[in-house]
C-alpha cells in the first residue's frame, strides 16, 4: 500500500440535521413490558425522506430513516460523479436497537414461530450505512465504525483517511442512534439518566447527576482537494482526533493536557487557540461530566480570547453515543454562515454578534475517551 | 496470529485440521433453538471464559481475547518496551459483540418481568475491543468495525490505515464473533441456512452454515517489525472496499461490487491479477453469493484462474470473524504452499465456471486475495504476501 497522496483536511460541501424534539418528553414503554417509563429527546416528528424513493423508505427501520434523512440534507444538490469515489462511513453507538428489539420479542414470546426477516436485516449494524448508498448509488467504500462515544469521530477519522488516499473523491460521513425504551431503562438503572423531564443544561449546574437519553443524526458531505466542486468558500476540517484517555475518570483528568490536545487540532488547520472563535464541547448535563468540561474550559482561559465562545449542543439532542455528529454538523454550519446556529447554548463569550470562522469540537465521550476536531474557512 | 474457532484453539490446530478436511459441524449447544437446534453450527468447543483469562465479558469478548493473547505471544510483543505496549492500538469487528447475554436479558424481561442490566455488560460492540484494551494494557488508538460479514477484514484496512497514518505503529487487528440465538433464527428466517451444513460452489448447495470464533493478527509498518526484529509472517499488501448500493442482504448478481473490491485491492498492492497464486473466497454456499463471486472472480481472472477455495465449512460463518480468519489461512497456505480444499464440495456448479480446489493442492503460494461479502452489500478484499524466504514451494 502507498504512501499518503493527500493533506488530511477535508472540505465539507454539506451538512445534515435530524433531531428530536426540542424538550424531553416522557418515553412509555409497551404496556406489558416490565419497563419503566422515563425522559427522552424523541424525534417525533417523521424525518424528510423526499429525496429517497417510496420502496427503499417503506423498508428503513428508524435510525437508517434519520440518517438517510440527515443524509439527503447533505447532499442536497451537489453532484456526485463518479458514484465509485464516494465513500459513506458511519458512526452508530447502539446501531438499531428499535429493530433488534422487536426481533428479540418476538423470537422469543412466539418460541420462534413467526420469525421477521425484515426486522433482522434491519438490526445489522451496518444497515444505516448500506441504506445511505442504496439510495443515493454510492459505490465507494462503506464502513460503519461502532465505538461507543467516538463512533462518529472514528468514522469521520475513516472519511479522511479514505480521501487522503484517494480511494475517495467524495464522502459522506454521519453519526445516527436512536432512543428505546430499553434504553431509558437500562440507563436509569445504570444511574445513566436523570428523572425530571426538563431541557438540559450542560456546564452550567455541575451538581446535577445524570444526563438525558436522546437520538437524531448528522452528517456531512465531504471532499478532497482532488474533487472538482463548485466554487466557493467551503469549511474545512482538520485535525480530527479520537482516542482512550490513558487515565479515564474525571478527577483525574490532566486539563492542561487536554488544552495541548485541544491546541493540536486547531494548529493543524494553522490557527492557534487565540484565533478559534467557538469551542463547542459535548458536554451533556451530567454533573461529573461537566465538571471535567469545566476544568478544561478553566486551562483553556490563559489561551482563548475574551470574545471567543464555549458552548455546549447537547440541550438541543440529548446524549447519545454518535451525538458528535451533531457537534460537528453545526460547527460546519457556524463556520459556513458566520454565526451560531440555534442549537447551541453559548457558556463563555457573546450570547450574539462576531463572525465565526474557526470553530473546534472537542468531546470526553463517558470520561474515557477525548475527540477533537477543528473547522475553519 | 492468533485463531480460535470450531476447528481449535490454536493456529496450529486449526491449520491441522484444515489439511486433514476434518468436519466439525453439530447442532448448538450453547444455546436451545426450538426452531432452528436442529441446524449444524460450527460452535466453539471448551470453556471460553477460563481459555480467555478474563474476569469477566461476553463470549465474544473471551474469543476475541483468546486469540488477541495468541498473535500477542506469536508476534512476541512482550518484547516492546513498557510504553509502546501501552500505545498498542487495537481494532476488530464485531456483528454480535455481548447479543448472547442479551439474550437472557430479554429473556428475562419478556418471559419473567426482571430487569437483570448486569446481563447487559458487555452489550456493546465495543467490548471485544475494550477487552482486548484492558487484558494487554493498551490505551493506543481503539476502534471497532462493524460492516456485517466483512467486518474482519475490513478492521484489517482500517488498521491498516492507523499505521499507514501514524496513529500507531502496532495494531491489534482482526474479528470476533459468537454464536447468537438472534443470527441462527435470523438467517434461518432468511431461508439462508444449510440443514445439512454448507457446499460452496457446488451445484446442490442450499445455504451457510453459522460458526463462531475469532481471528486476530498483529500489525505493524515493515520498518518498526524490522527494527524489533520481529518475524514477518506476512505482508497486508493491498486492501479494497467496495458498496454494492444494491441491496440491504443479496449480493448484486452481477459481481461487480466484489469484482471492484478485489481490483482496488490490487490496485492498492501495485499488482496484477496475473500475480495471484490463491483466493480465499467468501463462498458461504448461499446460491446468491456464490454466483455472483464466481462471474467476479471470472471476470478478474479470466482463464488465468488461480487456486479458488471457500473454507467455510471447516470454520462455518463466522461473521466478523470470518474475514480474519481467512486471512490467516491465507497466510498459512503461503507458508505452507498447500492450497486448502473447499470442504463440501462433491459436483462443483457447472454454471459458474469455477473449479475449487477440490483437495488440498501444492503449489508455490506468494501472493493471495481473501474475500469477505456482506450484508449491506459490503465488500472488502485483502491482499496478502509472504517473503521469498516464508513461501513454501509446495511442489
Amino acid at each position: 500500500m502507498g504512501a499518503e497522496r493527500g493533506s488530511a483536511s477535508v472540505r465539507v460541501l454539506g451538512t445534515g440535521l435530524v433531531l428530536g424534539d426540542t424538550q424531553p418528553v416522557m418515553l412509555e414503554p409497551p404496556a406489558d413490558i416490565a419497563l419503566k417509563r422515563g425522559p427522552a429527546y424523541v424525534c417525533a416528528t417523521a424525518p424528510d425522506l423526499r429525496a429517497v424513493t417510496p420502496g427503499l423508505v417503506r423498508r428503513l427501520g428508524r435510525s437508517q430513516r434519520m440518517m438517510v434523512a440527515a443524509a439527503a440534507q447533505a447532499i442536497a444538490a451537489t453532484a456526485l460523479e463518479p458514484k465509485d469515489m464516494v465513500s459513506v462511513a458511519i458512526g452508530t453507538g447502539l446501531g438499531m436497537v428499535a429493530d433488534t428489539v422487536d426481533f428479540l420479542e418476538n423470537m422469543i414470546r412466539l418460541d420462534e414461530r413467526e420469525p421477521r426477516p425484515a426486522k433482522f436485516i434491519n438490526s445489522v449494524h451496518n444497515s444505516a450505512a448500506a441504506n445511505v448508498a442504496i439510495a443515493f448509488g454510492f459505490t465507494g467504500e462503506n464502513r460503519t465504525i461502532i465505538h461507543e462515544g467516538i463512533s462518529f469521530e472514528l468514522a469521520l477519522w475513516q472519511a479522511i483517511r479514505s480521501l487522503q488516499s484517494g480511494r475517495s473523491l467524495f464522502a459522506l460521513v454521519g453519526g445516527v442512534d436512536e432512543v428505546s425504551p430499553y434504553i431509558v431503562n437500562v440507563g436509569r438503572e445504570k444511574g445513566f439518566w436523570r428523572d425530571a423531564c426538563e431541557k438540559l443544561k450542560p456546564m452550567t449546574r455541575p451538581r446535577t447527576r445524570g444526563t438525558l437519553p436522546g437520538e437524531g443524526a448528522g452528517a456531512l458531505l465531504v471532499c478532497s482537494d482532488r474533487a472538482r466542486i463548485p466554487a466557493g468558500s467551503w469549511p474545512i476540517i482538520s485535525g480530527v482526533r479520537a482516542r482512550p484517555l490513558g487515565v479515564p475518570g474525571a478527577r483525574r483528568l490532566d486539563a492542561s493536557a487536554e488544552v495541548e490536545f485541544i491546541g493540536a487540532s486547531a494548529a493543524s488547520a494553522g490557527r492557534k487557540l487565540e484565533d478559534v472563535d467557538l469551542f463547542l464541547f459535548g458536554a451533556n448535563g451530567d454533573g461529573a461530566a461537566d465538571r471535567a468540561y469545566i476544568k478544561v474550559a478553566r486551562a483553556l482561559e490563559p489561551y482563548i480570547r475574551r470574545d471567543a465562545r464555549i458552548g455546549t449542543f447537547k440541550g438541543a439532542c440529548g446524549e447519545f453515543h454518535a451525538a458528535g455528529a451533531i457537534g460537528a454538523a453545526l460547527a460546519a454550519q457556524a463556520v459556513r454562515d458566520g454565526a451560531l446556529p440555534a442549537q447551541i447554548d453559548v457558556v463563555r463569550g457573546p450570547q450574539k454578534g462576531g463572525r465565526i470562522s474557526t470553530a473546534v469540537v472537542y468531546s470526553l465521550p463517558q470520561l474515557a475517551y477525548h475527540s477533537v476536531c477543528t473547522v475553519a474557512l | 496470529m492468533g485463531i480460535v474457532c470450531a476447528q481449535g484453539w490454536s493456529v496450529e490446530e486449526v491449520w491441522k485440521g484444515v489439511l486433514a478436511e476434518r468436519e466439525c459441524l453439530a447442532p448448538v449447544s450453547i444455546f436451545t433453538s426450538p426452531r432452528c437446534g436442529h441446524m449444524p453450527v460450527a460452535e466453539v468447543k471448551g470453556d471460553t471464559a477460563e481459555k480467555s483469562g478474563l474476569a469477566d465479558g461476553s463470549r465474544t469478548d473471551h474469543l476475541a481475547a483468546y486469540a488477541a493473547g495468541r498473535a500477542y505471544d506469536d508476534a512476541g510483543l512482550d518484547s516492546l518496551t513498557a510504553s509502546k505496549r501501552s500505545e498498542v492500538g487495537i481494532v476488530l469487528g464485531t456483528c454480535t459483540s455481548g447479543m448472547i447475554e442479551a439474550e437472557r436479558f430479554m429473556q428475562k424481561v419478556v418471559r419473567e418481568g426482571l430487569v437483570d442490566i448486569g446481563l447487559l455488560r458487555h452489550h456493546e460492540c465495543a467490548s471485544p475491543s475494550n477487552s482486548v484494551a484492558r487484558a494487554f494494557g493498551a490505551s493506543g488508538f481503539r476502534a471497532t468495525v462493524s460492516d456485517a460479514c466483512a467486518s474482519g477484514a475490513s478492521a484489517i484496512a482500517t488498521a491498516c490505515d492507523a499505521i499507514l497514518s501514524g496513529e500507531a505503529d502496532v495494531v491489534i487487528a482482526g474479528g470476533a464473533d459468537s454464536l447468537t440465538r438472534l443470527t441462527l433464527n435470523g438467517f434461518c428466517s432468511l431461508l439462508n441456512v444449510s440443514p445439512g451444513g454448507c457446499r460452496p460452489f457446488d451445484a446442490e448447495r442450499d445455504g451457510m452454515t453459522l460458526g463462531e470464533g475469532a481471528g486476530v493478527v498483529i500489525l505493524e509498518s515493515e520498518s518498526h517489525a524490522r527494527s524489533r526484529g520481529a518475524r514477518i509472517r506476512a505482508f497486508v499488501a493491498g486492501c479494497g472496499s467496495t458498496c454494492d448500493a444494491f441491496h440491504t442482504t443479496a449480493p448484486k448478481p452481477d459481481g461487480s461490487g466484489a469484482l471492484g473490491a478485489m481490483r482496488r485491492a490490487l490496485a492498492s498492492a501495485g499488482m496484477s491479477p496475473g500475480d495471484i497464486d490463491y483466493v480465499n473466497a467468501h463462498g458461504t454456499g448461499t446460491v446468491e453469493n456464490d454466483a455472483a463471486e464466481a462471474l467476479a472472480l471470472r471476470a478478474l481472472f479470466g482463464d488465468r484462474m488461480p487456486h479458488v477455495s471457500s473454507t467455510k465449512r471447516f470454520f462455518g460463518h463466522t461473521l466478523a470473524a470470518a474475514g480474519a480468519i481467512e486471512a490467516i489461512v491465507c497466510v498459512l497456505a503461503m507458508e505452507s504452499g498447500i492450497a486448502p480444499s473447499n470442504l463440501g464440495l462433491r459436483r462443483p456448479d457447472p454454471k459458474l465456471g469455477l473449479v475449487p480446489v477440490a483437495h488440498g493442492a501444492k503449489a508455490t503460494l506468494k501472493a493471495a486475495i481473501s474475500n469477505s461479502l456482506g450484508f449491506g452489500g459490503a465488500n472488502a478484499s485483502l491482499v496478502l504476501t509472504v517473503g521469498e524466504e516464508a513461501a513454501t514451494d509446495g511442489r
